[in-house]
């Protein structure tokens, strides 16, 4: 009887922790095209976690969806659902649907994160609530946004447009036009080669490596801006921060003008440039001669603008 | 005089800068101290070295070096907080008057001690309230709370607080920064053209009918809250963002 007792009690205890633990479930699924067609855009909106896609070789989608919840019938109630659309995108989205009782569901304990391997080939447009979207390997551009979270882009050609309200932004190797807009979190910038690089940037720092990019314009309400690269010939570059330091060093020596404004700071420039030294703090300079100089435009309000060789 | 008062005086004694009378009482004590006077002669020994020296000439940028580095620290400075300023000007207040602010502080000790030996006896009086504090039978009342993360929003208890706390959060680091940089315009707007500051006003006053109908919209939305609805408001305060940066960062309104 004392043993029958003992037994019950343990039954109790493990039963107790298994309901207090999260249910997770692992679902799979893999869309083939019909044949002679091709998945051409991917359209994925996921409110309840993280996105991240990569780039395949195949032109199929896979998705392994990731299901989090504080008991099964709120694990029910948590759908992802794929609608392949043959003259359109395929568009996979997730969904907390309303349940029968009126049981709150505790904070933070519901989650959906996606993993998709994706063609190559597919236009991507994406969009989260609170999470991070992360994409790789993608050929035809994309179309991200998160309210709450960082955005990561690597080995992505084609023109990329991404927005977040509080998080950073990350590309590297990225190959075509960038549109990046962040109301606060940084922008980080490695190895980007293109026609056009746009930033707006409220609050945080920009920084930019191994940028070969005929077109920038990048502006930071409150934040630094320290960007290397070459110059191109033609090229525009406007570079602002109302509230920061502007540093910019550049690779190749070709033909260039400038035009600086630091109206409380300080303008340096390279010996090899002209310069002239206006009121208000504006600074020109040119260097070289040809046709079609590269065109720098660099402004800050409270800061000090430097431009360098390296 | 003594030979510390000589030591306290050899500078302004050589610089001719002391009176007459303690310079005076400095010579006497030279004539009967052989070592203060030593020590004396040392001083005008060096004096007049350092002046037979020729001028130095200092490098041609080390002015601009001197010029960069105090307008960082200006910089810096300048990008300091508020809390900041007020702690400097607290400061020089207490340079400015040290007595009244002396006098204040040590009164404003004093009632803290008061207040703390009347605590303290208070707590005597009353056992039960120390007792309860290190019992072990209280337990925290929501044992399930989420491990801090500094993010506000995961101290609420439900998931639909939850998302309405982050769709405030949201809306309120929009509008902060839309806030932020119309205060910028306003200081700056100055110096454009007429036409050019007209343009820019219809442009702002079109963006914010179209989030003044968005958000009449999602008045009426019936809870709970679904974060999809804000995508149309949240792409109206980007362009109003883009719109006011280009004003006042980029110069160009």
């Amino acid at each position: 009887m004392r043993r029958l007792g003992l037994a019950v009690l343990l039954l109790a205890a493990v039963a107790g922790s298994a309901a207090a633990d999260p249910v997770v479930e692992r679902d799979v699924v893999e869309l083939s095209p019909v044949k002679g067609q091709h998945i051409g855009k991917l359209d994925i909106d996921n409110r309840l976690g993280d996105v991240r896609i990569e780039g395949d070789d195949r032109d199929v989608i896979s998705i392994i969806a990731v299901k989090r919840a504080p008991d099964s019938e709120t694990l029910e109630r948590l759908k992802v659902s794929l609608v392949p659309d043959p003259s359109g995108p395929v568009t996979i989205s997730t969904a907390l649907l309303a349940g029968k009782e009126a049981r709150p569901i505790p904070a933070g304990s519901v989650r959906i994160d996606l993993i998709i391997k994706a063609p190559r080939s597919a236009a991507v447009e994406a969009r989260v609530w609170k999470g991070r979207i992360a994409i790789k390997g993608l050929d035809a551009g994309a179309e991200l946004t998160a309210v709450d979270g960082d955005i990561d882009v690597e080995q992505v050609s084609g023109a990329v447009s991404t927005e977040t309200n509080h998080g950073s932004h990350t590309f590297a190797q990225v190959f075509g036009a960038i549109d990046a807009h962040a109301t606060e979190g940084d922008l980080d910038l490695d190895v980007v080669r293109g026609d056009r690089l746009a930033a707006v940037v409220h609050e945080g720092h920009v920084v930019g490596r191994r940028l070969r990019v005929k077109d920038i314009s990048i502006r930071v309400t409150r934040g630094d801006v320290d960007i290397a690269g070459e110059a191109l010939v033609g090229g525009h570059y406007q570079i602002a921060s109302y509230w920061g330091n502007v540093q910019v060093r550049l690779a190749r020596k070709i033909p260039m003008r400038i035009h600086a404004q630091a109206r409380v700071g300080l303008v340096t420039l390279p010996t090899r440039f002209r310069r002239h030294d206006l009121d208000g703090g504006i600074v020109t300079g040119d260097t070289g001669t040809g046709h079609s100089p590269a065109d720098l435009d660099l402004r800050t309000r409270v800061g000090i603008i430097t431009v360098a060789d390296f | 005089m003594r030979c510390a008062d000589v030591e306290r005086l050899v500078t302004e004694y050589v610089d001719g800068d002391l009176d007459e009378r303690r310079s005076s009482a400095l010579r006497g004590h030279l004539r009967v101290c052989a070592a203060c006077a030593a020590r004396v002669e040392d001083e005008v020994a060096v004096r007049e070295t350092a002046g037979s020296l020729a001028p130095l000439e200092p490098p041609s940028d080390m002015w601009s070096a001197i010029d960069a580095k105090l307008a960082e620290a200006e910089i810096a400075d300048a990008r300091r907080s508020r809390i900041w300023l007020w702690w400097q000007r607290a400061l020089d207040g207490v340079r400015r008057h040290p007595l009244p602010v002396g006098l204040c502080g040590a009164a404003a000790c004093a009632v803290i001690a008061v207040w703390l030996v009347r605590g303290g006896e208070q707590s005597a009086t009353h056992p039960h309230h120390q007792l309860a504090e290190v019992s072990p039978e209280v337990k925290p009342s929501t044992p399930s709370a989420p491990v801090e993360s500094g993010d506000p929003c995961d101290t609420v208890a439900t998931h639909d607080e939850q998302t309405l706390c982050q769709m405030q959060a949201a809306d309120r680091r929009y509008l902060d920064a839309i806030a932020e940089l119309t205060q910028v315009i306003a200081e700056e707007r100055a110096g454009w053209p007429a036409a050019q500051a007209a343009r820019f006003d219809a442009a702002v006053a079109e963006l914010d009918r179209a989030a003044g109908d968005e958000l009449k919209r999602l008045a009426v939305v019936p809870p709970p809250p679904a974060v999809a609805g804000r995508d149309p408001l949240y792409s109206i305060y980007q362009k109003k963002i883009d719109l006011l940066s280009r004003a006042a960062v980029g110069g160009s309104p």
